[in-house]
Protein backbone atom coordinates (compact mmCIF):
# COMPACT_ATOMS: atom_id res chain seq x y z
CA UNK A 1 0.00 0.00 0.00
CA UNK A 2 1.41 3.44 -0.78
CA UNK A 3 2.01 5.95 1.94
CA UNK A 4 1.27 9.59 0.98
CA UNK A 5 2.47 12.49 2.65
CA UNK A 6 -0.24 14.96 3.99
CA UNK A 7 0.17 18.77 5.77
CA UNK A 8 -2.43 19.11 8.16
CA UNK A 9 -2.71 22.06 11.19
CA UNK A 10 -4.16 22.09 14.62
CA UNK A 11 -7.50 23.52 15.09
CA UNK A 12 -10.03 24.99 18.21
CA UNK A 13 -12.89 23.00 18.19
CA UNK A 14 -16.66 23.68 18.45
CA UNK A 15 -19.68 23.87 15.68
CA UNK A 16 -19.12 27.90 15.15
CA UNK A 17 -15.38 27.42 14.48
CA UNK A 18 -15.31 24.53 12.26
CA UNK A 19 -17.79 26.05 9.94
CA UNK A 20 -15.54 28.82 9.68
CA UNK A 21 -12.87 26.32 8.09
CA UNK A 22 -15.55 25.12 5.71
CA UNK A 23 -15.79 28.30 4.49
CA UNK A 24 -12.41 29.44 3.27
CA UNK A 25 -12.16 25.90 1.58
CA UNK A 26 -10.16 23.75 4.86
CA UNK A 27 -11.82 20.45 6.10
CA UNK A 28 -11.83 19.76 9.98
CA UNK A 29 -10.63 16.63 11.01
CA UNK A 30 -9.36 14.65 13.98
CA UNK A 31 -6.61 12.28 14.85
CA UNK A 32 -7.18 9.33 17.25
CA UNK A 33 -5.26 5.91 18.18
CA UNK A 34 -4.60 3.76 21.21
CA UNK A 35 -1.76 5.29 22.58
CA UNK A 36 -2.92 9.16 22.17
CA UNK A 37 -5.11 11.30 22.89
CA UNK A 38 -7.58 12.80 20.25
CA UNK A 39 -6.20 15.92 18.27
CA UNK A 40 -8.20 18.01 16.15
CA UNK A 41 -6.95 19.09 12.97
CA UNK A 42 -7.47 20.83 9.89
CA UNK A 43 -6.95 20.00 6.47
CA UNK A 44 -6.67 22.27 3.35
CA UNK A 45 -9.86 20.85 1.01
CA UNK A 46 -6.99 20.72 -2.02
CA UNK A 47 -4.44 18.52 -0.51
CA UNK A 48 -7.25 16.22 -0.08
CA UNK A 49 -8.59 16.23 -3.23
CA UNK A 50 -5.14 15.55 -4.72
CA UNK A 51 -4.43 12.65 -1.72
CA UNK A 52 -7.62 10.70 -3.36
CA UNK A 53 -6.50 11.49 -6.55
CA UNK A 54 -3.39 10.05 -5.87
CA UNK A 55 -5.17 6.60 -4.21
CA UNK A 56 -7.49 6.42 -7.35
CA UNK A 57 -9.67 4.91 -5.40
CA UNK A 58 -8.07 2.29 -3.23
CA UNK A 59 -7.27 2.72 0.18
CA UNK A 60 -4.26 4.21 1.42
CA UNK A 61 -1.32 5.12 4.20
CA UNK A 62 -1.09 8.51 5.07
CA UNK A 63 2.13 10.70 6.61
CA UNK A 64 0.45 13.54 8.61
CA UNK A 65 2.74 16.16 8.78
CA UNK A 66 1.30 18.63 11.77
CA UNK A 67 2.62 22.01 11.13
CA UNK A 68 5.00 22.64 14.20
CA UNK A 69 5.44 19.95 14.93
CA UNK A 70 8.68 17.68 14.02
CA UNK A 71 7.43 14.12 14.59
CA UNK A 72 4.97 12.79 11.41
CA UNK A 73 1.92 10.23 12.59
CA UNK A 74 1.45 7.46 9.94
CA UNK A 75 -2.66 7.14 9.71
CA UNK A 76 -5.49 4.98 7.86
CA UNK A 77 -8.29 7.85 6.41
CA UNK A 78 -11.23 5.97 9.26
CA UNK A 79 -14.44 7.82 7.75
CA UNK A 80 -15.11 10.48 5.19
CA UNK A 81 -18.15 12.96 6.19
CA UNK A 82 -19.72 14.00 3.29
CA UNK A 83 -22.72 16.39 3.02
CA UNK A 84 -25.51 14.48 1.85
CA UNK A 85 -26.74 16.72 -0.97
CA UNK A 86 -23.51 18.81 -1.82
CA UNK A 87 -20.64 16.38 -1.59
CA UNK A 88 -18.39 18.36 0.16
CA UNK A 89 -16.22 17.45 2.56
CA UNK A 90 -17.76 17.96 6.05
CA UNK A 91 -14.79 15.96 8.24
CA UNK A 92 -12.44 13.53 8.56
CA UNK A 93 -11.41 10.82 10.53
CA UNK A 94 -7.41 9.72 10.54
CA UNK A 95 -7.02 6.60 12.93
CA UNK A 96 -3.06 6.23 14.25
CA UNK A 97 -1.48 2.91 13.49
CA UNK A 98 1.96 1.30 14.09
CA UNK A 99 3.48 -0.29 11.44
CA UNK A 100 4.30 -3.22 13.23
CA UNK A 101 1.41 -3.95 14.21
CA UNK A 102 -1.61 -5.72 12.42
CA UNK A 103 -4.40 -3.34 11.42
CA UNK A 104 -8.09 -4.32 10.53
CA UNK A 105 -8.92 -2.63 7.40
CA UNK A 106 -11.88 -2.64 3.96
CA UNK A 107 -9.44 -3.57 1.14
CA UNK A 108 -11.69 -2.22 -2.03
CA UNK A 109 -11.89 -4.84 -4.60
CA UNK A 110 -11.98 -4.13 -8.10
CA UNK A 111 -13.32 -6.39 -11.06
CA UNK A 112 -10.70 -6.91 -14.19
CA UNK A 113 -11.68 -8.66 -17.57
CA UNK A 114 -14.40 -9.37 -19.39
CA UNK A 115 -16.75 -12.23 -18.99
CA UNK A 116 -17.65 -14.70 -21.70
CA UNK A 117 -21.56 -14.47 -19.30
CA UNK A 118 -21.83 -10.89 -19.79
CA UNK A 119 -21.44 -10.83 -23.29
CA UNK A 120 -23.90 -14.08 -23.60
CA UNK A 121 -26.40 -11.22 -22.68
CA UNK A 122 -26.10 -12.03 -18.63
CA UNK A 123 -25.63 -9.16 -16.09
CA UNK A 124 -22.49 -9.12 -13.52
CA UNK A 125 -24.05 -8.70 -10.21
CA UNK A 126 -21.95 -7.06 -7.72
CA UNK A 127 -22.84 -7.96 -4.02
CA UNK A 128 -19.33 -7.09 -2.08
CA UNK A 129 -17.51 -4.44 -2.91
CA UNK A 130 -14.99 -4.88 -0.19
CA UNK A 131 -13.74 -6.93 1.96
CA UNK A 132 -12.47 -6.76 5.84
CA UNK A 133 -8.96 -7.81 6.14
CA UNK A 134 -6.05 -8.26 8.78
CA UNK A 135 -2.58 -7.38 7.72
CA UNK A 136 0.55 -5.42 8.50
CA UNK A 137 0.18 -2.26 7.07
CA UNK A 138 3.24 -2.70 4.77
CA UNK A 139 1.16 -5.91 3.54
CA UNK A 140 -2.59 -4.25 3.19
CA UNK A 141 -3.01 -3.92 -0.91
CA UNK A 142 -4.76 -0.45 -2.13
CA UNK A 143 -7.12 -3.28 -3.76
CA UNK A 144 -7.47 -6.82 -4.76
CA UNK A 145 -8.23 -7.43 -8.55
CA UNK A 146 -11.55 -10.05 -8.79
CA UNK A 147 -10.58 -12.14 -12.55
CA UNK A 148 -13.92 -12.46 -13.89
CA UNK A 149 -12.67 -13.50 -17.44
CA UNK A 150 -14.02 -16.80 -17.39
CA UNK A 151 -17.24 -16.59 -15.61
CA UNK A 152 -20.00 -17.80 -17.40
CA UNK A 153 -23.59 -17.08 -16.77
CA UNK A 154 -24.86 -18.98 -13.52
CA UNK A 155 -21.56 -18.54 -12.22
CA UNK A 156 -20.40 -17.03 -8.44
CA UNK A 157 -17.48 -15.74 -6.93
CA UNK A 158 -17.08 -16.05 -3.46
CA UNK A 159 -15.16 -14.50 -0.87
CA UNK A 160 -12.59 -17.95 -0.69
CA UNK A 161 -12.46 -17.74 -4.44
CA UNK A 162 -9.98 -14.37 -3.88
CA UNK A 163 -6.38 -14.45 -5.01
CA UNK A 164 -4.98 -15.15 -1.88
CA UNK A 165 -2.25 -11.93 -0.58
CA UNK A 166 0.86 -13.21 1.81
CA UNK A 167 0.61 -11.49 4.94
CA UNK A 168 -3.57 -10.55 4.45
CA UNK A 169 -5.81 -12.36 6.00
CA UNK A 170 -9.30 -12.08 5.35
CA UNK A 171 -12.09 -11.39 8.25
CA UNK A 172 -15.07 -11.23 5.87
CA UNK A 173 -17.04 -14.74 5.41
CA UNK A 174 -15.42 -16.59 3.02
CA UNK A 175 -18.67 -18.44 2.06
CA UNK A 176 -19.57 -14.66 1.08
CA UNK A 177 -20.77 -13.92 -2.64
CA UNK A 178 -19.08 -10.99 -4.31
CA UNK A 179 -19.76 -11.56 -7.78
CA UNK A 180 -22.35 -13.23 -10.13
CA UNK A 181 -23.64 -13.86 -13.44
CA UNK A 182 -27.10 -13.71 -13.80
CA UNK A 183 -29.23 -13.99 -16.28
CA UNK A 184 -30.68 -11.06 -17.63
CA UNK A 185 -34.23 -9.84 -16.66
CA UNK A 186 -36.80 -9.70 -19.03
CA UNK A 187 -39.84 -6.54 -19.17
CA UNK A 188 -43.24 -8.40 -17.99
CA UNK A 189 -46.12 -5.92 -19.42
CA UNK A 190 -48.46 -8.77 -18.35
CA UNK A 191 -47.34 -8.17 -14.60
CA UNK A 192 -48.03 -4.49 -14.81
CA UNK A 193 -51.88 -5.40 -15.13
CA UNK A 194 -52.02 -7.31 -12.35
CA UNK A 195 -50.64 -5.05 -10.30
CA UNK A 196 -52.97 -2.39 -11.37
CA UNK A 197 -55.74 -4.75 -9.63
CA UNK A 198 -53.90 -4.46 -6.14
CA UNK A 199 -53.95 -0.71 -5.77
CA UNK A 200 -57.56 -0.36 -4.14
CA UNK A 201 -56.76 -2.94 -1.48
CA UNK A 202 -55.96 -1.08 1.54
CA UNK A 203 -53.48 -1.67 3.94
CA UNK A 204 -54.52 -3.67 7.40
CA UNK A 205 -54.19 -1.29 10.67
CA UNK A 206 -52.63 -3.00 12.96
CA UNK A 207 -54.22 -3.26 16.31
CA UNK A 208 -57.69 -2.61 15.02
CA UNK A 209 -58.66 -6.70 14.11
CA UNK A 210 -57.31 -6.83 17.92
CA UNK A 211 -60.01 -4.88 18.89
CA UNK A 212 -62.82 -5.78 16.80
CA UNK A 213 -62.01 -9.36 18.39
CA UNK A 214 -61.67 -8.13 21.71
CA UNK A 215 -65.77 -6.36 21.55
CA UNK A 216 -67.06 -9.38 20.08
CA UNK A 217 -66.02 -11.02 22.87
CA UNK A 218 -67.34 -8.84 25.43
CA UNK A 219 -70.36 -9.36 23.77
CA UNK A 220 -70.34 -12.83 23.97
CA UNK A 221 -70.13 -12.54 27.41
CA UNK A 222 -72.84 -9.81 28.60
CA UNK A 223 -75.15 -12.41 26.58
CA UNK B 1 -47.48 -0.32 -6.93
CA UNK B 2 -45.60 -0.14 -3.72
CA UNK B 3 -48.00 0.52 -0.59
CA UNK B 4 -47.09 -1.17 2.55
CA UNK B 5 -48.64 -4.34 3.61
CA UNK B 6 -49.44 -3.47 7.03
CA UNK B 7 -49.78 0.04 9.14
CA UNK B 8 -50.45 1.13 12.32
CA UNK B 9 -52.64 4.55 11.57
CA UNK B 10 -54.71 4.93 8.83
CA UNK B 11 -53.99 8.85 8.73
CA UNK B 12 -51.04 10.68 10.06
CA UNK B 13 -49.71 14.42 10.13
CA UNK B 14 -48.19 15.57 7.02
CA UNK B 15 -44.88 17.05 9.05
CA UNK B 16 -41.96 19.11 8.08
CA UNK B 17 -39.42 18.39 5.46
CA UNK B 18 -36.26 20.06 6.85
CA UNK B 19 -32.68 19.53 6.53
CA UNK B 20 -30.88 16.98 4.52
CA UNK B 21 -31.34 12.88 4.06
CA UNK B 22 -30.39 11.22 6.98
CA UNK B 23 -28.85 8.41 5.14
CA UNK B 24 -29.03 6.36 1.84
CA UNK B 25 -26.49 8.99 0.16
CA UNK B 26 -24.33 6.88 -1.02
CA UNK B 27 -25.00 4.15 -4.16
CA UNK B 28 -24.79 0.81 -2.13
CA UNK B 29 -26.20 -1.82 -4.41
CA UNK B 30 -25.46 -0.80 -8.13
CA UNK B 31 -23.19 1.52 -10.15
CA UNK B 32 -25.29 4.22 -10.60
CA UNK B 33 -27.66 6.59 -8.37
CA UNK B 34 -30.11 9.06 -9.49
CA UNK B 35 -29.79 11.45 -6.12
CA UNK B 36 -32.45 13.76 -4.81
CA UNK B 37 -31.53 17.44 -4.66
CA UNK B 38 -34.59 19.14 -3.56
CA UNK B 39 -37.08 17.55 -0.28
CA UNK B 40 -40.36 16.30 -1.66
CA UNK B 41 -42.93 13.75 -1.56
CA UNK B 42 -42.63 10.84 -3.89
CA UNK B 43 -45.60 9.09 -4.80
CA UNK B 44 -46.06 5.56 -5.34
CA UNK B 45 -47.19 6.14 -8.89
CA UNK B 46 -44.48 8.29 -9.70
CA UNK B 47 -41.89 5.87 -8.33
CA UNK B 48 -43.67 3.18 -10.44
CA UNK B 49 -43.63 5.54 -13.65
CA UNK B 50 -40.05 6.10 -13.18
CA UNK B 51 -39.14 2.56 -12.73
CA UNK B 52 -40.78 1.85 -15.89
CA UNK B 53 -39.27 4.05 -17.61
CA UNK B 54 -36.11 3.18 -17.10
CA UNK B 55 -36.73 -0.86 -17.40
CA UNK B 56 -38.15 0.03 -20.63
CA UNK B 57 -35.29 2.32 -21.76
CA UNK B 58 -32.58 -0.75 -20.77
CA UNK B 59 -34.68 -3.65 -22.38
CA UNK B 60 -32.77 -6.43 -21.17
CA UNK B 61 -29.65 -6.72 -18.57
CA UNK B 62 -29.35 -4.31 -15.89
CA UNK B 63 -31.06 -4.22 -12.16
CA UNK B 64 -32.69 -1.33 -11.13
CA UNK B 65 -32.74 -0.70 -7.38
CA UNK B 66 -35.65 1.30 -5.65
CA UNK B 67 -34.29 2.93 -2.46
CA UNK B 68 -37.43 4.53 -1.53
CA UNK B 69 -40.76 2.90 -0.09
CA UNK B 70 -44.18 5.17 0.07
CA UNK B 71 -45.10 4.59 3.49
CA UNK B 72 -46.79 7.61 4.28
CA UNK B 73 -50.64 7.98 3.88
CA UNK B 74 -51.67 11.35 2.30
CA UNK B 75 -55.88 12.08 2.56
CA UNK B 76 -57.59 14.08 0.72
CA UNK B 77 -61.49 15.37 1.45
CA UNK B 78 -63.54 14.99 -1.67
CA UNK B 79 -64.36 17.88 -4.17
CA UNK B 80 -67.06 20.33 -3.47
CA UNK B 81 -67.06 19.51 0.19
CA UNK B 82 -67.41 22.40 3.14
CA UNK B 83 -64.55 22.37 5.39
CA UNK B 84 -64.71 20.61 8.71
CA UNK B 85 -66.46 17.31 10.21
CA UNK B 86 -63.05 15.35 10.05
CA UNK B 87 -59.99 14.72 8.12
CA UNK B 88 -60.82 13.47 4.79
CA UNK B 89 -59.99 10.00 3.71
CA UNK B 90 -56.42 8.46 2.57
CA UNK B 91 -55.95 8.72 -0.77
CA UNK B 92 -52.52 7.79 -2.02
CA UNK B 93 -49.27 7.02 -0.87
CA UNK B 94 -46.11 8.77 -0.70
CA UNK B 95 -41.95 8.53 -0.01
CA UNK B 96 -40.53 11.67 2.14
CA UNK B 97 -37.51 12.26 0.35
CA UNK B 98 -34.86 14.44 1.35
CA UNK B 99 -31.92 16.18 -0.43
CA UNK B 100 -29.17 13.97 -0.93
CA UNK B 101 -31.25 10.67 -0.89
CA UNK B 102 -30.50 8.40 -3.74
CA UNK B 103 -33.91 7.06 -4.71
CA UNK B 104 -33.10 4.90 -7.76
CA UNK B 105 -29.82 2.48 -8.62
CA UNK B 106 -28.80 1.05 -11.49
CA UNK B 107 -26.06 -1.76 -12.53
CA UNK B 108 -25.09 -4.08 -15.29
CA UNK B 109 -25.13 -1.37 -18.34
CA UNK B 110 -23.06 1.22 -19.06
CA UNK B 111 -22.78 4.82 -18.18
CA UNK B 112 -24.44 6.06 -21.03
CA UNK B 113 -27.55 3.65 -20.82
CA UNK B 114 -27.85 4.94 -17.30
CA UNK B 115 -27.72 8.02 -17.46
CA UNK B 116 -30.50 8.27 -20.16
CA UNK B 117 -32.53 5.44 -18.44
CA UNK B 118 -32.32 7.60 -15.24
CA UNK B 119 -32.87 10.84 -17.27
CA UNK B 120 -36.17 9.77 -18.42
CA UNK B 121 -36.91 8.58 -14.50
CA UNK B 122 -36.34 12.28 -13.78
CA UNK B 123 -38.94 13.54 -15.95
CA UNK B 124 -41.41 11.23 -13.70
CA UNK B 125 -40.34 12.84 -10.19
CA UNK B 126 -41.31 16.06 -9.06
CA UNK B 127 -38.32 17.33 -7.71
CA UNK B 128 -35.00 18.24 -9.46
CA UNK B 129 -32.52 15.27 -9.18
CA UNK B 130 -28.41 14.52 -9.70
CA UNK B 131 -27.15 11.53 -11.54
CA UNK B 132 -24.36 10.23 -9.72
CA UNK B 133 -21.46 7.27 -9.90
CA UNK B 134 -20.66 4.54 -7.33
CA UNK B 135 -17.81 6.11 -4.46
CA UNK B 136 -14.69 4.60 -3.32
CA UNK B 137 -12.40 6.36 -0.99
CA UNK B 138 -13.32 10.67 -1.28
CA UNK B 139 -14.37 10.67 -4.97
CA UNK B 140 -16.01 9.13 -7.84
CA UNK B 141 -14.99 5.67 -9.59
CA UNK B 142 -12.75 7.11 -12.40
Amino acid sequence: MEIVGLKVEKREVGKSASRRLRSVGKVPAILYGEKIEPLPLVVNVRDLASLFRKSMGGSIIVKLEIEGEKRGHTVLIKEIQRHPARRSYVHIDFQKIAMDEKIHASVPLKIVGEAPGVKEGGVLQHVLWEVEAEALPKDLPDHIEVDVGELNIGDTIRVLDLPQIEGLETLTNSEEIVLSIVPPTVVKEVEEVAEEVEEAVEPEVIGEKVEEEEEKEEKEGEE
Amino acid sequence: MLLPRKIKHRKVQRGRMRGGAKGGTEVHFGDYGLQALEPGWITNRQIEAARISMTRYIKRGGKVWINIFPDKPVTKKPAETRMGSGKGSPEYWVAVVRPGRVMFELSGIGEKVAREAMRLATHKLPIKTRFIKREELGGEVS
